[in-house]
Formats: structure tokens, sequence, C-alpha cells
């Protein structure tokens, strides 16, 4: 099977009628409603939006799974959920989730450090839902996110997430969201970027994943690596019970066994990749790139 | 600082840090078309230009330079201002 297309357009599903909807729905009803309905509308989804349903399919195929359409409805359904817990929390509501983590304590300390640090994000669990989860007082974290949202989209996140100290750094054509990261990490503050979909700029790393192999973008890493500054992995994964769970991993090689900053960001790329996979192994069914991923 | 040493440490960097091929450099390469200079070896760039000439690029001032030749100017004005 070829599938058409192995890039990320830079586009997330959802017009802004959707999402005002969305948000005006869960000022009024709890989020367990919205799973509800949820459930009926992930078949059609399924039915209808066959590129999707094959990348899963093949992601599952990966992990040596065969055709199932209980797994691949799962993967939908957790999405879906996601997704709803995402909007649920921007439309201001009060209700609160479980939080749990693991080795949030060496975020913390980068936190608590003076320097700046760039932070790893993915399409596996909910990266964005981390941002509002972790809740912390002393750096701005600056989140590098691509155009393609939709404008009311983009500005309930900023309004949500500026609570959190959290800012939209959107990537522009000419070059000047660069002066903004740089400047930010320079100041001893954060950068949050996405690492597992190219878009923006053409530099990326042939990877092994899941036992093939994938590309994935140079940028968080090449950005660590030029400016000499720790990069740390980030996963919201959800689990039972409204649960969500948090994941701080640190990303390191020894910056001193290559030379150049490329090489040293394809060593961190490989690392991350690594910590991607361990990941997936706990939530296998947790990811959600709904195109071709592998080369 | 003179310009053949500017030329040389600039020539220098982006052969080695940014693996610009050195057949490439000439003073009218266009630095994204020619070189395929893209936003994140421009973060390489700024660092190094830091490092080897001692002063912070500012957006601005990068709008207007497309060959290498007004790179070299560029730095050739700000490091002897």
């Amino acid at each position: 099977m070829v599938l058409e297309r192995r890039e990320w357009k830079g586009t997330t599903g959802g017009g802004s009628f959707g999402q005002k909807a969305l948000m005006w729905l869960f000022r009024h009803v709890d989020v367990r409603f919205g799973y509800a309905l949820l459930a009926c509308v992930v078949p059609f989804y399924m039915l209808f939006n066959r590129k999707g349903y094959r990348a899963i399919n093949d992601y599952f195929r990966n992990r040596g799974l065969k055709h199932n359409l209980g797994r691949i409805y799962r993967n939908h359904y957790l999405f879906g959920q996601m997704m709803m817990d995402r909007f649920f929390l921007f439309s201001g509501s009060k209700q609160h989730f479980t939080v749990k983590g693991t080795n949030v304590e060496y975020f913390n300390n980068l936190i608590a450090s003076e320097g700046g640090f760039v932070i790893a994000g993915s399409h596996a669990g909910n990266f964005e839902i981390a941002g509002y989860l972790m809740h912390q007082e002393k750096k701005r974290i600056h989140s590098v996110v691509f155009g393609g949202e939709t404008a009311i989209l983009q500005a309930n996140r900023a309004k949500i997430l500026s609570g959190n100290r959290v800012e939209m750094i959107p990537v522009s054509d000419d070059m000047s969201h660069l002066f903004t990261i740089k400047a930010a990490l320079d100041n001893g503050q954060v950068v949050s970027m996405p690492c597992d979909r190219k878009f923006g700029s053409s530099k990326s790393v042939s990877c092994q994943f899941l036992g093939r192999t994938a590309s994935f973008p140079l940028g968080a890493f090449l950005l660590a690596a030029q400016l000499n500054v720790p990069i740390v992995a980030l996963f919201a994964m959800r689990e039972k019970r409204m649960t969500y769970h948090l994941y701080a991993m640190q990303v390191e090689t020894d910056r001193t066994a290559v030379k150049g900053s490329k090489a040293v960001a394809g060593e961190l790329a490989r690392e991350y990749v690594q910590q991607l996979e361990h990941i997936l192994d706990i939530y296998p069914h947790q990811w959600f790139n709904f195109f071709n991923f592998w080369e | 600082m003179e310009k053949s040493k500017i030329r040389e440490i600039v020539n220098n960097f982006l052969i080695e840090e940014i693996e610009v091929d050195p057949k490439g450099i000439s003073d009218e390469a266009l630095l994204k078309d020619d070189l395929g200079i893209d936003s994140l070896d421009f973060v390489d760039i700024v660092v190094i230009v830091e490092q080897h000439f001692g002063f912070k690029i500012k957006p601005e001032e990068m709008s207007g330079i497309r060959t290498l030749s007004q790179f070299y100017d560029y730095i050739e004005n700000k490091v002897n201002a």
C-alpha cells in the first residue's frame, strides 16, 4: 500500500466554528458528555478519513500488530478524547484532571536554574496539555507554533496558556521567530517545539523508529546544540479516570564526542526517538500522527 | 578588521559549520537560493558571528541582505563602526 504524502501540511483539522462550538459546549456541559458523543462519531471518522486510518494501521503494523478495527478505534477515540480535554481546559472549565508525574523533578530543576532550555514535544499523548498542567511561576515558556491553525484556536490557546506563563511564537517566513527563540534562550527562558513533524525548515535526520526509517525534524535539537542549552522531552499521556501522566526525560549526549552542531543535533534526535519509542511502548494507542510517517 | 579576514572567517564557518559547498561560494551567491542557507542555519550564523566578531545581529538589519557580498559588507560595517 502506498500512502500519498508523508509530510504534515501544517494545519490541524477542524474549522473555527467547530472549535468555538466545542468551547461553548464545555462551558455548559461536562466533558464526559462529549466523550459519549465521540464514541458515536469515531466510526464515521474511521470510515471517511481513510488516510488517517491507513496511517494508524501502518503505525500498529510497525509495532508488529495485525490489522484490528478495535485498536484503531481506540486510537481515534483517545485522540478525540484528548482534543476534547484540551478544549475543555481552554473553555475555562473549573473541573480538574488528576495529574501524575514521572521525573518531573528534572523539569522543575531546569525551571529553577538560571539558564534557558528547550522542551521537545511530540504528537504522542497531548503535549499541549502538559503546558497547561505543569504549573510554574519562574520562567516564561515560548511555544513555537505553526501558522496553520485557526485564529480562534490560537487566540484562545494564548489566552488560557498565558496564565501558565506560556506564550506563542508563530513560525514566520522572515525568520524573526528565530531571533525571538534565541533571545528567549539567552535570557534563561524556555522554548518548546514539536519534534515529530517537519515544518518551516527542511533540516531533518533519519532515525530508526519502531523498526523502520523515519525522518525527524532537527529544529529543536539544532537549537539546543547551537546555543548549548539542555533539552527535555515532555509527554502528557492519558490514563483512565481523567488522569494525565506527565513524563519529563532528559535528552542528552556527549556533546564533545562529535564535531559541529548538526552532528550533536543528530545524536540528540536519536536519543529523543528512543525515548519516544519508550513512551509508546507504555501507551501504544497514543500516537497521533495521522499521515504516513515512515520513509 | 580587514575585509579579506572577514571573508576568510565567514567562508570557513559556512563550509565547516553550515556545510555549504565551497564551489558555490562567490560574492554574488544568494544566501538562501544558492547556498541553501535556511532559517535554522541562520541561528548558527548568528551564534558564530557573535563569537567571532563580537556583536549581536539584529533581525531588522538582516532583512535586506540577500547575497554573500552584502553579508561581508554588513559584518565589515558593524566590526569597523
